[in-house]
């Protein structure tokens, strides 16, 4: 299991992403052997079961496996992550009374790290995969959040982000209900879920609760009496008391070496973020499970180091270090290497 | 043609501006001492110029070593000094000090290691 | 639990110069903590020249300036613990450290300078849209992978910022073999020094463009391109200016900022000037016995003056630690419209003093005039002051009265 608390939407995020691409091309229906078989580029995938729950492209999923392909469109919404220091004076979420279609606009919200996020604000994107901030959203997030958070102040930025909600809508474009269905007649063995959205992480135990509960209608499979589902939290060195500190390096001296300074991770830390069971390698993927490059100085100080574990760690060249995208290279090559071959080819990346 | 500069021999930073043709200085003014009339002429004849750069340095604990030339060169001749840096590899320990390349490529300078570097 | 007479927070060109002029003024328990596995501070990837000029009468490269202090700390013995990271420091004095090699430490000092330099202005700090792509550096972190780490970060650049590591940089890259397509300034003047402008672009035939600003980063996995805007004399973008251009990295230079968390952790109080510690002539915060000077107190252009002022703390810090405390020091300094970052912030009067502080636009022909209630104190005309030099005035106990605030003016 990865070990990383639940109450962040960055560490759930990085639960469900892999960083492996398996992009589903098509699935097939064997009446005969009752399965599936799941089509990827990585090669085909033989299932009994197929849940979609594939957000953006769910509804490309969903036609797929037998049900209609559900209209969806982009509501984008962009953020303001402030310092921690901002944090000190928001203890509570505060949002604007709803306006007249039910709707909430801009808000302040404290995240359980002590920083305050500013938004989401929400507006349809006709692009498909547009995670991209926009200055005159920003302005509108600076507007709207200054008037409900006062340390809504220049210095305290330290980043901004984008994410999209899918809602599903009708021809008039009119936003219409998501969807959690289980044809068994028709599309037997499946689950469909389009247009999970906002409060999508928060609803998502109570949803997977419901997708299985399908499955476990048919299957009727016996309790695994064995599960633990208890797992002992793990506990930052950030949060840890100075003795627990001490023990903690005692126990793994990589403890005591402190790689990203904002928000007090250690190496050990990032040690085990490196080798996290889903084989995730990227900074950004560290980033999710450690907090590190998150503080104010945004990797500043860490992110050489991180880099260079990354390296050391998995035994990859610098060429191979990926920063969040599978493309997303961070070095093209050295700038000296040890022989006569240029070294703009010696192991660079082809841009 | 009209070119300004501004100064660099001292704190002060003279705008200095120079008429020439080609190489032809016609006129220098601005300047308030013979550095900076020394200067600006030594920019437009033949202007000079150091490198600072790096080279490779293997089994350190570093893996490369600050370098810089022990004096100026043409500034024409920067990238193919810099490409007689490229091939060198120096063996850790490093000094600072030590000559990594000796009168490169005949121009009467060497190229000094500018940082101690230990073995690994 | 450990006490130690004087603990040194920064092993760099500050707490080196701290470290050794304490020990000349008879401080013999010293200890020097600093996070990199070795002393030198950041001058260990400024592999270029222009450094030691005015202390040592030749122009250094940036490890051969801190490799002098490091000798002499080193014949000095003075203890220095490498890999080592502050986590706290209290307002009555106690330091926690942890290294790998000594795990959690407790100091109790006698005296603490702060010497941890600065951290650099970030895209998010600036609110730069776009997509969030690899590609994007700042600066110094780009310097650090080309020059320590022998990575090389791209192959066709823009610089946002005219800052001096920017250009730096436009030189280091060009001369590794990239393509510096132009430093794009959103001032209407270059921030860093002329003799870069000079050295680092116009050597290279790099462009420099003033007001204009990146208004847009594109690329999804790498970055593809950056869109420049012009910007007006009220710093708004002008419509119809945005150009594209093609580019796989952007560095950024925009700033410098004083890495001051411990010292706000200790309760010293800022200078709202200098996005510093308030400090009294002494170097000495709000909080007695606790010092700060370097980069951590004011971004300095002159690494020579850093060490000056670094000794200049030490002085103060022994007399602290030999006498108990510090006369009081009742003066205020102040500075007028046109001055800024303006340090110390009090005086004694009854001492010498070194006031620091930039003009806060280019000047021609300006006066600088510091006053003490009628009194001119001492005056200078300088025919250029830039806000990318820092200004130096040493006052002497002689010329100075007990009894009025300080003013700094500059006219022009």
């Amino acid at each position: 299991m990865v070990p990383v608390p639940l109450t962040s939407p960055f560490s759930l995020r990085t639960i469900l992403t892999n960083g492996i691409d398996r992009k589903v091309t098509a699935i097939e229906r064997y009446v005969a052997n009752n399965c599936y078989l799941v089509h990827t580029p990585a090669g085909a995938f033989r299932t009994k079961w197929v849940i979609n729950c594939a957000g953006a492209f769910a509804s490309d999923i969903s036609e797929m496996h037998g049900y209609p392909n559900y209209p969806v469109r982009d509501f984008k919404g962009e953020y303001f992550v402030l310092d921690k220091k901002a944090g000190a004076f928001l203890k509570t979420p505060v949002y604007h009374a709803p306006n007249d279609r039910g709707g909430f606009s801009t808000h302040a919200t404290p995240t359980v790290d002590g920083n305050v996020l500013v938004g989401p604000d929400s507006y349809i994107t006709e692009e498909w995969e547009d995670y991209k901030c926009t200055k005159d959203h920003l302005d509108g997030l600076i507007r709207d959040g200054s008037k409900m958070f006062e340390q809504m102040r220049r210095e305290f930025s330290i980043r901004n982000f984008a994410g999209i909600r899918w809602k599903r809508v009708d021809e008039e474009g009119n936003v219409l209900d998501s969807k959690l269905e289980s044809d068994q007649q028709h599309n037997p063995n499946t689950v469909n879920l389009v247009g999970i959205e906002s409060p999508g992480v928060t609803c998502a135990l109570p949803l997977a609760r419901r997708a299985v509960a399908r499955l476990v209608a048919v299957e009727k499979p016996e309790v695994n009496e064995k599960f633990d589902p208890v797992r002992p939290a793990l506990k930052r060195f950030y949060d840890m008391t100075r003795e627990e500190q001490a023990e903690a390096i005692a126990a793994d001296p990589e403890y005591g070496e402190i790689v990203c300074r904002c928000e007090t991770v250690t190496r050990a830390e990032i040690r085990r973020a490196i080798h996290n069971p889903l084989g995730v390698h990227t900074v950004t993927g560290i980033k999710n499970r450690t907090r590190a490059t998150m503080g104010r100085c945004q990797g500043g100080y860490c992110e050489t180091r991180i880099t260079e574990m990354i390296e050391q760690e998995l035994g990859i060249k610098p060429t191979e270090v990926r920063y969040s995208h599978a493309d997303s290279y961070m070095f093209t090559g050295p700038v000296r290497s040890g022989n006569a071959q240029d070294e703009t080819t010696e192991g660079s990346v082809n841009a | 043609m009209l070119r300004e500069f501004t100064c660099i021999m001292c704190p002060q930073g003279c705008d200095i501006s120079v008429e020439f043709e080609g190489a032809t200085i016609t006129s220098i003014t601005g300047n308030k001492c013979a550095k900076g009339e020394a200067y600006v002429t030594q920019e437009i004849e033949n202007p000079m110029r150091n490198i600072a750069t790096s080279a490779l340095v293997d089994g350190g604990d570093l893996p490369l070593a600050s370098v810089r030339l022990t004096d100026v060169i043409p500034k024409d001749r920067i990238f193919d000094v810099m490409a007689e840096i490229r091939t060198v590899e120096l063996s850790a320990p490093v000094h600072e000090g030590d000559i990594a390349i000796h009168d490169v490529l005949g121009l009467g300078v060497d190229v000094i290691v500018t940082k101690d570097v230990d073995a690994a | 639990m450990k006490h130690v007479d004087a603990v040194i927070i920064g092993g760099g060109p500050a707490g080196l110069a701290a470290a050794i002029e304490l020990r000349k003024k008879g401080i013999d328990d010293i200890l020097i903590l600093e996070r990199e596995k070795k002393p030198s501070g950041i001058l260990r990837q400024c592999i270029h020249d222009g450094f030691g000029l005015t202390r040592f009468g030749e122009t250094l490269s940036g490890p051969k300036y801190a490799a002098r202090f490091v000798r002499e700390a080193e014949a000095l013995q003075i203890p220095c613990l490498t890999d080592t990271t502050v986590l706290e420091v209290t307002p009555d004095r106690h330091v926690y450290a942890s290294s790998s090699e000594h795990g959690m430490m407790e100091f109790e000092a006698g005296a603490i300078v702060l010497a941890m330099g600065c951290r650099e202005r970030t895209r998010g700090a600036i609110r730069i849209p776009g997509t969030r792509p690899a590609g994007v550096y700042t600066a110094g972190v780009a310097q650090a992978y080309i020059n320590l780490k022998n990575k090389m970060v791209g192959r066709k650049v823009v610089i946002l910022g005219s800052g001096d590591i920017g250009m730096i940089m436009a030189r280091r890259m060009t001369l590794e073999g990239a393509e510096v397509l132009g430093v794009f300034e959103v001032q209407p003047y270059a921030s860093g020094l002329p003799r870069n402008v000079e050295q680092c672009l116009n050597d290279y035939n790099i462009p420099l463009s003033l007001s204009h600003t990146v208004t847009d980063i594109r690329g999804t996995d790498r970055l593809e391109s950056v869109v420049i805007s012009a910007f007006d004399e009220h710093m708004q973008p002008i419509p119809g200016t945005e150009k594209e251009y093609e580019c796989d990295t952007l560095i950024l230079s925009v700033g410098l900022i004083p890495e001051n968390e411990l010292t706000w952790m200790a309760g010293a109080e800022k200078d709202p000037g200098t996005s510093g510690a308030a400090v009294d002539e002494n170097y000495q915060t709000t909080v007695p016995g606790i010092f700060a000077a370097g980069n951590v107190l004011h971004v300095h252009d002159l690494l020579d003056f850093v060490s000056l002022e670094a000794e200049a703390l030490a002085d103060g810090a022994a007399r602290f630690l030999k006498e108990g405390s510090l006369p009081a020091c009742n003066l205020a300094v102040r500075g007028n419209e046109l001055v800024s970052g303006l340090t110390p912030s009090r005086i004694s009067g009854e001492d010498d003093v070194t006031v620091s502080f930039r003009v806060r636009r280019p000047l021609r022909n300006c006066t600088i005039e510091l006053v003490q209630g009628d009194t001119v104190v001492k005056r200078r005309r300088m025919p250029k002051a830039l806000p990318a030099e820092m200004i130096q005035i040493k006052l002497k106990a002689s010329d100075l009265s007990q009894t009025d605030d300080l003013e700094v003016k500059v006219t022009c």
